[in-house]
């Protein structure tokens, strides 16, 4: 028995309702073995865990093959037998750590009960839950096993999934994208736990994941999938180093992680001759740095408070402020692309609304092209609206959804009262200055993919002519081939149009190519600001280099094991 | 005027197909049709009744269907079927008109609470759940009398005691279009507030408003009738299905045919609306539920 | 968790405060006020200002209000003109049966339409969720007053299954069920339905959540899966909605009250409507309010034992 791998899937065909999900799917997961599945969206690759786990959708229907695990083919095992596997030899950890535990039950609850198994005592089984939270590196063990998961970090709530995964001691763990939700240091800790964990115990695990850059951190073996089937397979050196299939190619070679020079222009995936052709040579000529800037921001304080007349004169809990911004300062000049880096809740995302006006700042002054909005009435704020536009995170539903493509690209220029002899024309225009068809026009944003709503939400931010493009993670979302399209189409029409832009992101790997200068902030702060270049090869605050190490070690191809050591532990952020 | 305003109030593209979903719903079909023939019923009371519905027979009371009176005749002899179809004409104005008025009115409330300053919302959330403590038959009892019965007093009743509902879910609404990507990406591009409102916002409050609405119409044609069968309703001779459902209960030592014949069109035009109500929440936005 | 429902309550109290003022104002600015109602056509104006006077309703109506409050602090809500009693007595008389009536409705909804909605959640797109889904949705909208007269005519009249009238022998238990069955027949049936319904989307819902997954993954039994851990979070909105639907209950036991002669809240309203007789009008009119209230306030209070969230002002 103990030969051969662990899991072995031949020729697994699969589809929901008749739509083929996975086709002739066919690898093996050795034991002890770390395989990685890497795909991009619709590649089939979550599926695939939860068709060993046999927790597939009612509407799945498995047509062909065969997944056998230690010599036993799943799928023609009862629902009692399979149930005995799971939690058992197989346990699983899911993406989004805010969904994963029930929301009703105290973790210590929810980690005793999945010891049913077992023949201890209740105390026995917390001491052992406790003890396995200890290991994944949970502050306070005892005192966090009588709180609720709402009451835990989106991080804690992770390691948290991992700790009752691992506690059951499986042979096989399927970790479904567990670090896609969390922030890059975050997630670099979750992977070296991941693989703390996996060393200790010796398990095979199958890891699924979008990231190229995570599969060389933790795993031995890599499954490439695109739309349901495998494209290659093989040892994850090899296989990153010298891919043998176009589509794995293409991936490798869209990861702006990989491309090592800074470069104006991101590799896509028609491919693209002047990728590392470019060097980046100083401070580029488009960048007019006369007076007054395009924008200037000074002293920007911006809180948050929630506040209820009514429970707070029923003495309910007084007023919950959150200083979302403290202090912030900077300038963006003509044809310059600034880019504001941060994790969730630094208050990035505030900085650009306050930038648009739609969010009132307590103190500070906000310059557009010289004229000052803050305090300003909708009607004083309109000529300068025009001069700014903003893309906003969710590709789909920042287009207004009873407006077709064509009337939203335009509806800037009838708001801004541009004469336009042709609205069609226009549209037309401005669609094709993005890569659209024509044939967009009469489409609603419903019908369109992630990718052609963010060309759609280009173009309508380009339509009323603007100086000043914010751009609230332009990337979020999307695949990585079609990532590097967007963002060189932006750069595009920033040579054409001498666009200054203020990029909004958490993405590294994308902020290092095409930003002249970038801001870190923190914790509603700026702790660091300088030239991309400079930066990114020499940071000074603690911070900062923390992130850059977190994305940065995820790239080198292998590790010595000399430095995992605690690395998993939760490390305290430093003050900004 | 210019292509936006014509897109923003075409109908969502997928309109046809949704229909023809509706339409091979068994439930959604059987509730059309009893709704149609209901609406054409009503409609054409006057040409389809046999009988004056107040054309009095006492030499002829208490009959039993028959030929010429399809379901019998009450206790003073008026026919019972020309008496149903001219009902169903006050139970279709009591449901249309107060939905449509209470709808009406809590949109602009529920807009007004959303988009006014901090104290107007909070004064109008605090009646709006004032309001609401007042269930419609509780209500109408303490209030309806002063008012004295008639078909005016019961769609008042029945809008203030619905609104309430419409205002709450128009307010929550708004709140969270307000923040939605693409009413703020509409307002950095410079849109007026009006066309904020009314452009972007209203088209996606009215869609789910008047489904809610639809759903509502049963319950409103349920309530009508309990109240004119309280004598807080309509004002009898009206040919209201409460009153005729109330002469038939008072009847009854006589005959229990009469309150059964009246409880037929009740039952039926109720199931009927129920039907349509669901099949269109089901195709049209299945992730609403009902007001309550 | 007690801060919780301290505050809860004291919300309640204030929404009574409310309620009863606007009642009490719009019953007194209405064009036929209870005095002329009360008079007939008949009342001299020097006996409806002896009347008003009486009730001191020559007051201004700020003092009329504080007044009135300050007697419902007391637990007095003023004198039945015609029978001379307290109307709190009355009230209190009748509002057991009336109680009685809403909590076995409550019941039966949840009784029954929690399994159904499960059962059909659990069984989705088979025949039996077809059925139940049809049913359900059929008695959701039926006239109570009609459920309550078919009811009557049908297991009463009929079929002689089960008593037509009152509410049983005072002190006989069973007699006493017995008598209520028909009445909550007509008041839960549609709660049934409802319920039913409720708990099914929520149930699809929630058994879609990747914490349900999550807990099959770790081999838990279906069962248990289902029913301890989906249901409890499945059932909040029917807490909610069984809270609030208490009003409408209410209104459709006034029916069944008065169908089945059941002497409770609802036939004493009806019975005073016949002669209109203000005070009791009012009288019970304040009590169902005040059933309402704390109904509402019960089911919050119910949902944040069930989900720890809410008790944080945490919107679930």
């Amino acid at each position: 028995m103990a030969d051969g791998a662990l899991v072995e899937i031949a020729d697994l065909t699969l589809s929901y309702a008749g739509v083929p999900a996975l086709r002739s799917v066919t690898f093996d997961v050795g034991r002890g073995r770390v395989t990685g599945i890497v795909g991009e969206s619709g590649s089939g690759k979550s599926t695939l865990g939860a068709a060993i786990l046999r927790l597939l959708p009612p509407a799945a229907r498995v047509s062909a093959g065969r997944i056998l695990f230690d010599g036993r083919d799943l799928l023609s095992l009862s629902q009692r037998e399979m149930r005995a596997l799971r939690g058992a030899r197989i346990s699983f950890v899911s993406q989004d750590p805010l969904r994963a535990l029930m929301p009703t039950l105290t973790i210590g609850r929810q980690m005793t009960e999945i010891q049913f198994r077992r023949g201890d005592g209740a105390r026995r089984k917390r001491l052992r839950a406790a003890e396995m939270l200890d290991r994944v590196g949970v502050p306070n063990p005892e005192q966090r096993l009588r709180a609720y998961p709402h009451e835990l970090s989106g991080g804690q709530r992770q390691r948290v999934s991992i700790a009752m995964a691992m506690m059951m001691q499986p042979d096989l763990l399927i970790a479904d994208e567990p670090t896609t939700a969390l922030d890059a240091t975050l997630e670099a800790q979750i992977i070296a736990l991941l693989r703390e964990l996996q060393d200790e115990a010796g398990c095979a695990m199958l890891f699924v994941t979008h990231d190229l850059g995570l599969l060389p951190e933790l795993c031995d073996e890599v499954v490439v999938m695109e739309s349901g089937e495998v494209r290659e397979s093989g040892p994850v050196e090899r296989v990153l180093t010298e891919p043998v299939s176009d589509y794995t190619r293409m991936l490798v070679r869209c990861d702006p992680a990989r491309v090592g020079q800074k470069t104006r222009r991101l590799p896509t995936r028609s491919g693209n001759p002047d990728v590392g052709d470019v060097p980046w040579l100083g401070p580029p000529e488009r960048i007019l740095r006369h007076d007054p800037p395009m924008l200037v921001v000074e002293g920007l304080d911006v809180t948050f408070r929630r506040r209820s007349w009514l429970r707070g004169a029923l003495g309910a809990q007084s007023d919950f402020i959150v200083q979302a911004v403290k202090g912030a300062s900077f300038s963006v000049a003509h044809g310059e692309t600034v880019a504001i880096v941060g994790e969730s809740g630094s208050g990035k995302t505030t900085i650009a609304r306050s930038v648009l006006a739609l969010q009132e700042p307590d103190r500070g002054s906000i310059g557009i092209g010289g004229v000052e909005v803050v305090g300003r009435s909708p009607r004083e704020l309109r000529p300068v609206r025009r001069r700014v536009a903003m893309m906003f995170q969710d590709p789909i539903g920042s287009l207004s959804p009873r407006f077709t493509v064509g009337s939203l690209v335009t509806e800037p220029m009838l708001i801004h009262g541009i004469p336009v002899p042709d609205r069609e024309r226009e549209a037309m225009r401005l669609l094709d200055l993005v890569g659209l068809d024509a044939r967009f026009a009469e489409r609603y944003p419903h019908e369109l993919s992630g990718g052609e709503a963010r060309r759609v939400g280009v173009a309508r931010a380009l339509s009323s002519s603007p100086e000043l493009l914010v751009a609230d993670e332009p990337t979020a979302g999307l695949d990585l081939s079609i990532q590097g399209e967007l963002l060189n189409l932006l750069a595009e029409i920033q040579e054409q149009m001498g666009l200054a832009i203020l990029i909004i992101t958490h993405n590294l790997a994308v902020v290092r190519h095409i930003s002249d200068r970038t801001i870190v902030m923190y914790r509603g702060e700026f702790v660091e600001e300088g030239s991309t270049e400079a930066l990114f090869r020499n940071p000074r605050h603690e911070y900062t280099r923390m992130l850059l190490s977190a994305s940065r070690h995820l790239q080198s191809a292998a590790r010595a094991p000399a430095d995992r050591g605690n690395e998993g532990a939760e490390r305290p952020l430093p003050d900004p | 005027m210019n292509a936006t305003v014509k897109t923003a109030t075409v109908p969502a593209p997928s309109r046809d197909a949704a229909w023809r979903r509706l339409m091979r719903d068994p439930m959604g079909l059987f509730g059309f049709v009893i709704v149609s023939a209901l609406a054409a019923s009503a409609l054409f009371a006057h040409v389809i009744a046999p009988h004056d519905p107040n054309a009095i027979d006492i030499a002829n009371r208490f009959a039993l269907p028959s030929g010429d009176h399809f379901l019998g005749t009450d206790q003073l002899g008026r026919d019972v079927f020309s008496r149903t179809l001219y009902g169903g004409r006050i139970a279709l104005i009591v449901a249309l008109v107060s939905t449509g008025s209470a709808a009406a009115i809590g949109l602009v409330i529920g807009l007004v609470a959303a988009y006014g300053p901090r104290a107007v919302d909070n004064a109008i959330v605090l009646v709006l759940d004032t309001m609401r403590c007042y269930p419609t038959i509780i209500f109408a009892l303490a209030v309806g009398p002063l008012f004295g019965a008639g078909l005016g007093t019961v769609i008042a009743i029945m809008v203030v005691t619905t609104f309430p509902f419409y205002g709450r879910i128009v307010r929550t609404q708004t709140l969270a279009l307000k923040k939605a990507e693409f009413v703020l990406s509409a307002q950095s591009s410079g849109a007026s507030a009006a066309r904020l409102v009314f452009l972007h916002m209203l088209p996606n409050i009215i869609g789910p408003l008047l489904i809610l609405a639809s759903m509502d119409i049963p319950i409103v044609i349920a309530a009508e009738a309990g109240l004119s069968f309280l004598g807080v309703g309509v004002k009898p001779p009206t040919p209201s299905w409460g009153i005729i459902l109330d002469e038939g209960y008072r009847s009854v030592q006589h005959t229990s045919w009469l309150v059964v014949a009246a409880g037929i069109p009740l039952v039926l035009s109720t199931l009927g609306f129920t039907f349509l109500g669901e099949a269109l929440r089901d195709t049209f936005d299945p992730k609403l539920g009902r007001r309550f | 968790m007690l801060a919780f429902a301290l505050r809860r309550s004291l919300l309640g109290l204030l929404v009574v405060l409310l309620a009863v003022t606007t009642l009490y104002c719009l019953v007194h600015a209405a064009p036929g006020n209870p005095i002329d109602i009360l008079l007939g056509p008949r009342g001299s104006p020097a006996m409806k200002a002896a009347l008003e006077a009486r009730l001191g309703l020559d007051q201004p109506l700020p003092v009329q209000i504080l007044k009135f409050l300050g007697s419902l602090l007391e637990g007095e809500l003023g004198i039945d003109i015609k029978s001379r009693r307290p109307v709190a007595d009355l009230v209190l008389e009748r509002l057991p049966k009336t109680i009685a009536l809403l909590i076995a409705s409550l019941f039966v909804a949840a009784a029954f339409g929690i399994p159904l909605g499960c059962f059909a959640a659990t069984h989705r797109g088979s025949a039996a969720d077809r059925v139940v889904g049809v049913a359900s949705v059929s008695v959701i909208s039926i006239p109570p007053v009609i459920i309550a007269i078919y009811g009557l005519l049908l297991f009463a009249a009929w079929l002689k299954w089960l008593p037509a009238v009152g509410a049983g022998e005072r002190g006989d238990m069973a007699d006493q069920l017995n008598h209520l069955i028909l009445p909550t027949l007509a008041v839960a049936l549609n709660w049934i339905g409802y319920v039913a319904r409720l708990v099914r989307a929520s149930m699809l819902e929630i058994l879609n959540e990747d914490y349900i997954r999550n807990a099959r993954a770790f081999g838990l039994g279906e069962w248990k899966v289902v029913y301890r851990y989906a249901l409890r979070i499945a059932v909040s909105p029917t807490v909610t909605v069984l809270g609030i639907g208490v009003g409408y209950m209410l209104g459709s036991a006034i029916f069944a009250e008065i169908v089945f002669a059941r002497p409770g809240i609802g036939k004493l309203i009806y019975d005073a409507l016949l002669v209109r007789n203000y005070p009791v009008i009012m009288g019970s009119v304040l009590a169902s309010t005040v059933i309402l209230v704390v109904a509402t306030t019960v089911s919050d209070i119910l949902n944040a034992l069930i989900d720890p969230r809410i008790r944080e002002g945490q919107e679930s």
